[in-house]
């Protein structure tokens, strides 16, 4: 959801000006949170989820699917619990990009007992129920999809809007003003921000999915929709085109963000869940289809990354560089650059962009090498937002520039310090996965990589490969059925014995911290390729054991786990298990599946009005729990629940007073504004 | 083989102590074992790695054996106790109290502690009617002297069915507060126990150990590790001569979890075996 500061946008002129101030204040900031937080420890596991609604209107007289632009409406009543009695949510709600999104996260962390992974599901149960309360009107539904199949063709939306090619934020040819969320300036200062400073509009080109009937090449004739010609130039044959931010920020997800226990656990678990990014991208596939055709693409990843380039042609290296800084090889929104752990930096083998002088900056206050060029990374970028009312802050105690910076990279982890005046640690947040249709899935998604991190740090596994490669698995992750048919460099052997928060202890040969690209290519017998499948569920020739099993092992070693928790962790390792075996499809799949077997598909790519209206209409039905789709989904068998046993609660309370004295373990956490994310 | 010189044919009596065998690489490569298997293999390792260092002729004499894994420590004492909850689980198959008492003081001064969180009991049942209540009480009379003593700060049970749970909890004074269940039942538990379970406060908790079975006929809990399976692990370790007339006493089970983090920082085992060794040829 990002920054929402208060107040009145700069324009793009305006904001450019002032951009070497960001900066500059906003390295102080970093600067001064890292000094004062550096050697904070804490010592509970803190965690959440963020979970993305659409609003669909589903008109089942004229057989057709728009979507609803209630989500300034339907915010400002799911908000009002947060006004009235903070002290005591269960949820919290934030606006996304686009008027038919709301986002939902539950209002207090979970904490490190077992048994909150058996809250997830409970608490995002609530959460849609509190938004289908608020959908009345025959028709009005919210499903967690990643994207609406016909976002962008002709009166998609309820209310119909026209898009504006000439005028407004997005100038599309196909996206109205109207449909960008309208309660906060941010959204559209952002698209015209990053419009601007692009120099053209953004250009999404997603290859087609060629089926019998498709033309080839595929080639729309976009004078139709008022096209003076630019648009058809940055468009490629054979590709869906699209043209707005909104194309990409429009689409759902679903994250998740922890705590750890210190800088050095967050930047180790940081380094560990980068290889997984593609893993659970291909895993949660979720997105096939996009302005009415069908892709030859399952996720959304390289359409967002598309969609918010704000990179200027001489940063693409299309011009020789002259009024800008850096040529720049990625868009804000794409995977990381780097690893953070010393131990890891041999594997960091891609040409990482970043500002020397800020680099230096950094180092001269004392943050080592590594963490000093991730910052300076991240801050090769403008600011694209910007309020005339915090444009001169207290370094000391305010922290909008530097976050102004940091949430404008969109990447596939997000490294976050402590804000300023909170109680909150070091966390780092995972950002690839696609949010599925129905509740028991998301939880299942989320406490899988939640729980992996528990695996990974009682059993000391290491993950790490070289840095490009997991930016080759994440293309391929992409890209259609790259769960059955990808193969994914991945480490072959997992066990280490080494414990990481003994930065001191090395696994590699080089000197820690020295970034030396040679190791990686040393590295190469220490990867090979991998099928989802073999990754997920093992590979016994090789005694490779796989993710799922690693984890069984975990929970039987624990002990000490609830039947109800174990019950339904078990569901949920059933599913992942399952989709990564191929004997359930992954939402794309069947999504895919559903419009070439739907009797009025033409084989040609085209997802018609109808065939969307049945889609449509179809997940609303598998998201209520009103139908199952065997292909898809197992009947649901859950114990979630909303609070830890009351058993559970008190033999905890019974341990701790029996120790009493050194600090205090509470099972409940209530930080300032009840979220793990702060204000970001 | 047969004719192969024991090693320690004087010894009654051993106790192997695992360590702390969670960072074991070998054992993660199958995740899959069962706690038996597991157990296997780990008490193969220990008694081979502590039959390499043996002084032999010593051992000719030695009457108490004491093995431990120099590779894994099993210590736990040390600045970050405090962040540590320790779950102990004893299996026994008699009813004997000396046993429970001689398990639970091995396992608090191998991990040098003055206390465990938890402690599970385990006593397996042979095929028969009903469960040996009588056995549990006397074994649970030991746990409720170690509660008084602050040995142990909560005690609980194995496998019960809810009349059994029911009996233990009303005739005890320092009531269970878990009933350990096989996770096979995870998601099918009988209802009249979780209702009875929640109504104490009761918390029932899963492994994967072996599993019983209960029906309107019979009662049975298997052993966690058979005599038999024990003196084959010696036998392929040591000498045949030296695996005979084995009984294993008990096995403890200990898990280390970072409090209120899900970390697991140790896990192990410790085995107490006997044997008259006037009865060995």
């Amino acid at each position: 959801m990002g920054l929402l500061s208060e107040g009145t946008p700069l324009s793009w002129e305006e904001t450019k000006a002032k951009a070497d101030h960001v900066r500059e204040h906003g390295i102080t900031q970093f600067i001064n949170l890292w000094k004062r937080h550096k050697d904070v420890k804490k010592d509970c596991l803190l965690w959440g989820d963020e979970v993305e609604y659409t609003l669909v209107h589903l008109d089942h007289e004229n057989e057709k699917s728009s979507l609803l632009l209630k989500g300034d409406k339907v915010l400002h009543v799911l908000q009002q619990q947060e006004r009235e009695n903070p002290a005591d949510l269960k949820t919290i709600w934030r606006p996304e990009y686009a008027n038919y999104m709301v986002e939902g996260t539950p209002g207090k962390p979970y904490g490190g007992l077992m048994a909150y992974f058996n809250m997830v599901e409970a608490n995002m149960r609530r959460r849609r129920k509190e938004v289908m309360r608020l959908l009345s009107e025959p028709g009005e539904t919210a499903l967690s999809v990643v994207t609406f199949p016909r976002l962008g063709c002709p009166n998609f939306s309820r209310p119909e809007f026209q898009p504006t090619p000439t005028e407004g934020a997005s100038r599309s040819l196909f996206y109205p003003e109207e449909v960008i969320f309208p309660g906060h300036p941010r959204f559209k200062t952002l698209t015209r921000n990053i419009r601007q400073r692009r120099g053209e509009k953004v250009a999404i080109n997603i290859p087609i999915f060629k089926d019998k009937n498709t033309p080839s090449p595929f080639q729309e004739d976009l004078s139709q929709y008022g096209d003076s010609g630019e648009s058809q130039a940055a468009s490629l044959p054979d590709h869906i085109y699209l043209d707005a931010m909104g194309f990409g920020m429009g689409c759902s997800c679903l994250q998740m963000t922890f705590q750890a226990c210190n800088i050095d656990e967050a930047r180790h678990l940081y380094d560990q869940l980068a290889p997984l990014c593609p893993i659970i991208m291909a895993l949660s596939a979720g997105s096939p289809i996009y302005r009415g055709f069908l892709s030859d693409i399952d996720c959304r990843w390289f359409v967002i990354s598309n969609s918010v380039d704000c990179r200027t042609r001489e940063e693409r290296g299309l011009e020789p560089l002259q009024k800008d800084r850096f040529r720049i090889h990625k868009s804000r929104y794409d995977t990381i650059d780097s690893y953070l752990g010393p131990c890891n930096a041999c594997y960091n083998d891609i040409d990482m962009v970043y500002d020397r002088d800020i680099c230096s900056r950094l180092k001269a206050a004392g943050v080592d090498e590594l963490l000093a060029r991730h910052v300076a990374h991240l801050f090769i970028r403008d600011p694209i937002s910007l309020f005339s009312e915090k444009i001169d802050q207290n370094d000391e105690e305010e922290s909008d520039h530097f976050e102004n910076i940091q949430s404008t990279n969109w990447q596939s982890m997000r490294f976050k310090p402590p804000p300023p005046n909170s109680d909150i640690g070091w966390r780092v947040e995972f950002r690839p996965t696609e949010v599925q249709l129905t509740d028991f899935e998301n939880a299942a998604y989320v406490v899988f990589v939640v729980l992996l991190t528990r695996v990974i740090l009682s059993f000391h596994l290491n993950l790490v490969i070289p840095i490009s490669k997991v930016d080759q698995n994440m293309k391929t992750a992409a890209k259609r059925d790259a769960l059955r048919q990808g193969k994914f460099y991945f480490k072959k052997d997992l066990l280490t014995g080494y414990s990481p928060p003994k930065a001191s202890e090395c696994i590699c040969n080089c000197p820690c911290g020295n970034v030396d690209i040679s190791r990686a290519v040393d590295a190469e017998d220490e990867y090979t390729e991998m099928t989802i499948n073999e990754i997920i569920n093992g590979k016994e020739e090789d005694g490779f054991p796989g993710l799922v099993p690693l984890m069984e092992a975990y929970l039987t070693n624990i002990e000490t786990l609830d039947v109800e928790t174990r019950c339904t962790i078990s569901q949920y390792l059933k599913l992942i298990s399952k989709r990564a075996a191929g004997e359930l499809k992954t939402t794309a799949r069947w999504m895919r599946d559903f419009v070439t077997s739907h009797p009025d598909y033409k084989q040609d790519s085209v997802v018609s009005e109808k065939i969307a209206y049945d889609l449509m209409k179809t997940c609303d039905l598998i998201t209520k729990e009103k139908i199952v789709e065997p292909d898809l989904l197992f009947p649901i068998i859950t114990r979630t629940q909303e609070s830890i046993p009351h058993a559970v609660k008190i033999a905890e309370q019974h341990l701790n007073d029996k120790h009493a004295v050194t600090g205090h373990h509470q099972i409940d956490h209530v930080y300032q504004d009840g979220t793990l994310n702060g204000n970001e | 083989m047969a004719d192969e010189i024991p090693i320690f044919p004087k010894a009654g009596s051993i106790l192997i102590n695992t360590g702390s065998i969670v960072n074991w690489n070998r054992l993660k490569r199958k995740p899959n074992h069962t706690p038996t298997d597991e157990l296997k293999e780990c008490i193969s390792a220990t008694v081979g790695s502590w039959l390499n260092d043996l002084d032999k002729t010593k051992a000719q004499y030695a009457t108490d054996l004491k093995c431990i894994n120099p590779t894994f420590s099993s210590n736990l004492s040390g600045d970050d106790r405090e962040q540590l909850k320790i779950t102990v689980k004893i299996f026994v198959t008699q009813p004997d109290p000396l046993a429970l008492e001689d398990a639970i003081e091995k396992v608090l001064a191998d991990l040098d502690v003055t206390s465990l969180e938890t402690v599970l009991l385990s006593l397996s049942q042979p095929d028969q009617k009903s469960v040996s209540m009588d056995g549990i009480k006397t074994l649970w009379e030991v746990l409720e002297r170690m509660v008084e003593k602050e040995k142990i700060l909560a005690i609980g049970i194995s496998d019960l069915a809810k009349d059994e749970l029911e009996q233990l909890h009303t005739w005890s004074t320092v009531k269970p507060c878990i009933n350990h269940v096989n996770l096979a039942s995870c998601c099918v538990m009988p209802p009249d126990l979780t209702e009875y379970a929640k109504e104490q406060d009761i918390q029932l908790l899963t492994h994967s150990d072996p599993k019983g079975k209960s029906d309107i006929v019979t009662v049975y809990l298997p052993e966690m590790f058979p005599d038999k399976t024990f003196q084959d692990v010696l036998c392929s370790t040591a000498t045949e001569k030296d695996s005979e007339g084995w009984s294993v006493s008990w096995i403890a089970r200990y898990t280390a979890l970072v409090k209120d983090r899900g970390i697991i920082k140790a896990k192990g085992y410790l085995v107490k075996a006997v044997r008259d060794v006037k009865k060995v040829k």
